[in-house]
């Protein structure tokens, strides 16, 4: 089990170990995915050919070729590094559970994401309402991972709001006093 | 890359419609996505953006029900920003020159 809990006006994160393990090899493949596009000859101006990779890192100009290779070339690679370094850190996060901090957070909440859209490109989820094929053991096995990671995220949204919530009534309360 | 909104400011931009027509000919737009969670999404437009709640959730409910919404207009270089940052939480946007 991974879940979020608020304590003391902080979340914390818990994890048990199975579930870290699993967690542990999607963030990895995740990594591995992003590290490919940065190894491919010549891919710092196209859009990547991989639908996952063309998800997580999409062309930034909307009605302009030109413009997009150009911008994408200027910032690819830091988003890349930006989406590597939040895998890292919540792969820490897991290994040792406890509070988690604003941008651990924010850390948590953009990875969740970019696992979701690669996971969805993998089972072809492309429309709303689409829930993934399950054609396969493969496939079955991420189609779960996918909605694991779903469940995962909204608790986490939630405990935020809840966080954020009790912080706006404190703070309300020092105001009356 | 040049820009026309690093130029000296005349008498002239000061009125506000010549202003508009300058400093903001580009937009940053918000595809919709059948991943991203309506609350996240809310979320994002809340906390990177500082949209009201409501502001936000209007926001997202655009995005949801049209396809995609304009969440930011201004500078081409700002809005190519935005766009970046939405591509960090994983958002599917774009930067776009407005419609003249």
């Amino acid at each position: 089990m991974i879940a979020f809990a608020l304590e003391d006006d902080a979340v914390v994160l818990r994890a048990d170990p199975r579930d870290a393990d699993l967690f542990r090899h999607l963030s990895r493949e995740l990594q591995r995915l992003l590290e490919s596009r940065t190894q491919e000859p010549g891919a710092r101006r196209a859009t990547p050919r991989d639908p996952a990779l063309a998800r997580l890192l999409p062309d930034p100009v909307h009605g302009d070729v030109e413009a997009s290779m150009e911008l994408r070339e200027m910032t690819e690679r830091a988003l890349i590094s930006k989406k590597v370094a939040n895998a890292r850190l919540v792969e820490q996060a897991v290994a040792m559970p406890g509070p988690l901090d604003e941008d651990a957070r924010r850390a948590w909440l953009q990875h969740l994401t970019d696992l979701r859209l690669v996971l969805a490109a993998r089972i072809g989820i492309e429309r709303d309402g689409d829930t993934g094929r399950g054609d396969t053991e493969d496939e079955r096995w991420l189609r779960s991972a996918y909605h694991w990671l779903g469940a995962l995220q909204e608790d986490l949204l939630q405990t935020i709001e809840r966080l954020e919530e009790r912080t706006a009534e404190s703070a309300h309360e020092s105001g009356d006093a | 890359m040049a820009t026309i909104t690093e130029g000296p400011r005349t008498e002239e931009l000061a009125d506000s419609d010549a202003r508009s027509a300058l400093d903001r000919p580009w937009m940053t737009i918000v595809w919709n996505d059948p991943v991203n969670l309506m609350s996240y999404v809310t979320h994002v437009f809340r906390t990177y953006f500082g949209y009201p709640k409501p502001e936000a959730e209007r926001l997202m409910l655009k995005v949801h029900n049209e396809g995609r919404a304009v969440v930011a207009t201004g500078p081409r270089e700002e809005m190519e920003r935005h766009t970046e940052a939405m591509h960090e939480y994983g958002l599917w946007a774009t930067a776009a020159r407005s419609e003249p």
